[in-house]
């Protein structure tokens, strides 16, 4: 199960697992966003290819209207998942 | 000990999924990277049976062997057309990024998280079994 709650003005907190039994839920949340986005990723203790996979989506959804995704405080399961893949030349990754 | 299960195809059974996964290792003391590695694993080749092996509906069966020095997980099920994922070219993640492509992740993390994938199919069952070496 995963959460995302929002804790700032532009930014969201993401909890538990990102798994593909999430795609829809976490789609429909990011989709309510338009702005620039900050994510915590503090509490996020897992992530697979297809939660990347929406949250590319939501970066490129925003980059269109020259909005940013930064994602923080990532654990290392889910750092090593962005560095595998690449994905943390793409994001802007804040320590 | 091999511990085996077997899971209806849909995506709806990932989280049994996990915990016959947790069950099968709660008595070995695996570090939480290993299992991550492994959860992740098995939910990208239980995903990719279910959105692409749509041929026939029938159960998705794991086994895992926890030995002393691996994990070695095997992924069956019936396929008409066998996807044998040890053959699939490597991604040009330049080429992925810079297009800012989404989706299609899976197989690569799969071969950077393993230290072994093989790929068998007999009688019209694909098996993919995954090992991740343990630490000395």
């Amino acid at each position: 199960m995963m959460t995302i709650e929002k804790i700032g003005d532009n930014e969201l907190r993401l909890t538990g697992r990102f798994d593909a039994s999430q795609e829809e839920y976490a789609k429909e949340e990011l989709q309510k966003y338009s702005d620039s986005l900050i994510l915590d990723m503090e509490e996020l203790n897992y992530i697979s290819s297809m939660g990347l996979s929406v949250l590319v989506n939501t970066y490129k959804r925003l980059k269109e209207n020259e909005k940013s995704v930064r994602l923080k405080n990532m654990n290392s399961h889910v750092r090593d998942v962005f560095k595998y893949t690449r994905l943390d030349q793409l994001f802007e990754i804040e320590e | 000990m091999k511990n085996r299960s077997s899971f209806e195809k849909d995506s709806s059974q990932l989280q049994q999924i996990f915990r016959f996964l947790n069950e099968s290792w709660e008595s070995y003391s695996l570090e939480t990277k290993i299992k991550s590695e492994l959860e992740l694993a098995v939910e990208e080749l239980f995903m990719n049976a279910v959105r692409h092996n749509t041929d026939d509906n029938s159960d998705v069966h794991l086994c895992v062997d926890v030995q002393s020095n691996s994990v070695e997980i095997s992924v069956s099920s019936k396929e008409e057309k066998p996807f044998d994922i040890t053959k699939t070219k490597k991604l040009d993640l330049d080429d992925y990024i810079a297009k800012q492509k989404s989706g299609g992740l899976g197989i690569h993390l799969i071969k950077e998280m393993m230290d072994d994938i093989r790929f068998d199919y007999s009688n019209g069952i694909s098996t993919i079994t995954i090992v991740k070496n343990l630490p000395a």
